[in-house]
């Protein structure tokens, strides 16, 4: 019996499609091989939980702490490792995000288990894992020996991608949630707190809207955040457009900035140095209007606009409204 | 106060990865090597600190080859004080994590900084590992590193937003943008840099978890079809059959 822990992500209160897709890859394991038994977790502290109705699991543990203590801190994994320990689970697969990573590397240490990061892919035969993992910030891949041995598994978004979600036949039940909540004594307090609210996440957007220096100014943006608006999109921003104070950093995109896989990418104004499309180079579909046909960003979209983005973008803004 | 700062050594961010024609692996004895951008930051921030208070000592650790050297002199060029180089070739994250945790156990140091990841395996796993192995505390990403009375106060980025935490020593970073400004070491850092100390020891932790059996460069094969900027109803037709857009 090969026991797999799943952790799930949700936003208040809703599981993400990222969390949504491992899951349904992780049951279709256990549909493939019955040596496979799933156990569900989640780190936020979740009033319902409702999954497709396909998983068999029917109760998630909850794992909640004290709110001004950031959760990383080691004692809060002690419950955690025990958890792991009592059920002899031997893998856990979870979605990228700051949270997760951070715990996922403490308990690959505390645990002594392997880590492997950045997934593209995974098959098992036999109750051996093959992955291959993407590197050099997605420029190339890299295939892994197979293993046995118990392992803490990282999946990036855009894994299983070509899984359907909003399929209608898909039906959803409601499971039990049981609350482990961590006390200790840290050493560590969060004193401040601002959440980027009514943006969408760069990480987590379907469709990013990106500005370079090619809009001149920082006054000039509101023509990318109409677009953006418009696509129900997040924004981005080249590396020299952060480094002037145009945008703020968490815009930045590149191979020292967020990295990024939506299904559409519209890159305005941005020349597209390679430092910028390490960042860019998992999005779905690629569109870049410059007025430079020479720009190296040309050479790697898929529809290139040649003009000038201060007509293109409010141009296409009108086109979206009338889609 | 000791601070220990985690490098490690990359292809330049402008690096074309090819594949060796007859070997399963990337090419990678054509590039040129830089200390990991994000690394450079921790480091840059690490002699801030120093210069700015006493009694600072700043030390730079990499796990990696005789070639690496050089690099660790430029580090030391700019204002570490000395250097450890652990000599071999890692394979994994837990490999270098677990050299850091045993010279960090001897050594005793207050702050252990590190870039948030590496640019080459990019697993950005190794400063949460070091920490768990050490019960230090532990934040990645910061962005913002002060030294205050009992301790630091930091500003990290969370899933949500961002944080501002005080924190007593010891602990572990992963450091990122805009911590501080990347620095160019001087001539008079340069020449004294020359005979700063830089300790040798043999890598202890030789056996990888995983190991990479086959190496392949990614091809993007992107359409490169262009839209005339007259016509621009082309590009929304073609985006609908391209994906859902809703």
């Amino acid at each position: 019996m090969i026991k797999l822990a799943v952790i799930l992500d949700f936003k208040q209160n809703v599981l993400t499609n990222n969390s949504k897709l491992l899951l349904t890859y992780a049951n279709s394991l256990v549909e493939k091989d019955s040596k496979f038994q799933i156990y569900l977790y989640t780190f936020q502290n979740i009033n319902n939980c409702i999954i497709p109705s396909t998983i068999k699991t029917e109760s998630i543990i909850c794992f909640t702490h004290d709110n001004n203590v950031h959760f990383s801190t080691n004692e809060s994994l002690e419950k955690i490792e025990l958890e792991i320990n009592n059920n002899l689970i031997t893998h856990v697969f979870c979605t990228k995000s700051t949270t997760n990573d951070l715990i996922c590397a403490k308990l690959a240490m505390k645990l002594n288990y392997d880590l492997v990061t950045n997934i593209k892919s995974l098959k098992v035969e036999d109750g051996v894992l093959y992955f291959s993992k993407s590197i050099f910030s997605g420029k190339a891949t890299a295939k892994l020996n197979g293993t046995a041995e118990p392992c803490i598994a990282i999946f990036p978004k855009g894994f299983s991608g070509d899984l359907v979600l909003d399929d209608p036949s898909l039906t959803y039940k409601e499971i039990q949630i049981e609350k482990i909540k961590a006390t200790y004594i840290s050493t560590s307090q969060i004193i401040g707190e601002s959440t980027i609210q009514n943006e969408i996440q760069l990480t987590e957007a379907e469709i990013v809207v990106g500005g370079g220096r090619g809009l001149k100014g920082p006054g000039n943006w509101d023509i990318v955040e109409k677009l953006a608006g418009k696509l129900k999109a997040a924004t981005a921003c080249s590396k020299p457009v952060s480094d002037l104070n145009w945008r703020p950093h968490h815009e930045h995109v590149g191979q020292t900035g967020i990295k990024i896989n939506p299904k559409l990418y519209i890159a305005c104004g941005i020349s597209g140095a390679i430092q910028h499309l390490a960042g860019v180079n998992g999005s779905g579909t690629i569109v870049v209007i410059n007025n430079d046909p020479e720009a190296p960003f040309t050479k790697h979209a898929d529809y290139v606009i040649i003009g000038d983005l201060f007509e293109i973008v409010p141009e296409l803004t009108k086109l979206f409204d009338e889609v | 106060m000791k601070i220990l700062v985690c490098i490690s050594i990359v292809p330049d961010t402008t690096s074309k990865i090819t594949k060796e024609a007859s070997e399963n692996f990337l090419n990678k004895n054509d590039l040129t090597y830089i200390v990991g951008p994000y690394d450079d930051y921790a480091l840059s921030r690490a002699i801030e600190i120093k210069e700015s208070l006493t009694n600072v000592e700043v030390a730079v650790f990499h796990v990696g080859l005789e070639a690496s050297e050089p690099l660790i002199r430029k580090c030391l060029a700019l204002g570490a004080d000395y250097a450890i180089r652990i000599n071999g070739n890692p394979k994994s994250s837990i490999q270098i994590a677990k050299e850091i945790v045993d010279y960090v156990k001897d050594n005793n140091f207050d702050l252990v900084l590190m870039g948030k990841e590496a640019i080459d395996y990019n697993s950005g796993m190794i400063h949460g590992l070091v920490a768990s192995g050490l019960n230090y505390n532990h934040f990645s990403p910061v962005m913002k590193l002060d030294i205050i009375n009992e301790g630091i106060e930091l500003q990290i980025e969370t899933d949500s937003g961002k944080s501002t935490i005080k924190c007593q020593f010891p602990a572990v970073l992963g450091c990122q943008e805009p911590i501080a400004e990347w620095k160019i070491p001087s001539m008079r850092g340069i020449m004294t840099a020359r005979t700063k100390e830089l300790k040798v020891f043999e890598m202890k932790y030789i056996e990888p978890n995983f190991t990479i059996n086959q190496e392949i460069v990614n091809e993007t094969n992107r359409k490169q079809i262009i839209i005339p900027k007259e016509n621009l109803n082309l590009l929304i037709q073609a985006l609908k059959k391209d994906i859902q857009l809703n």
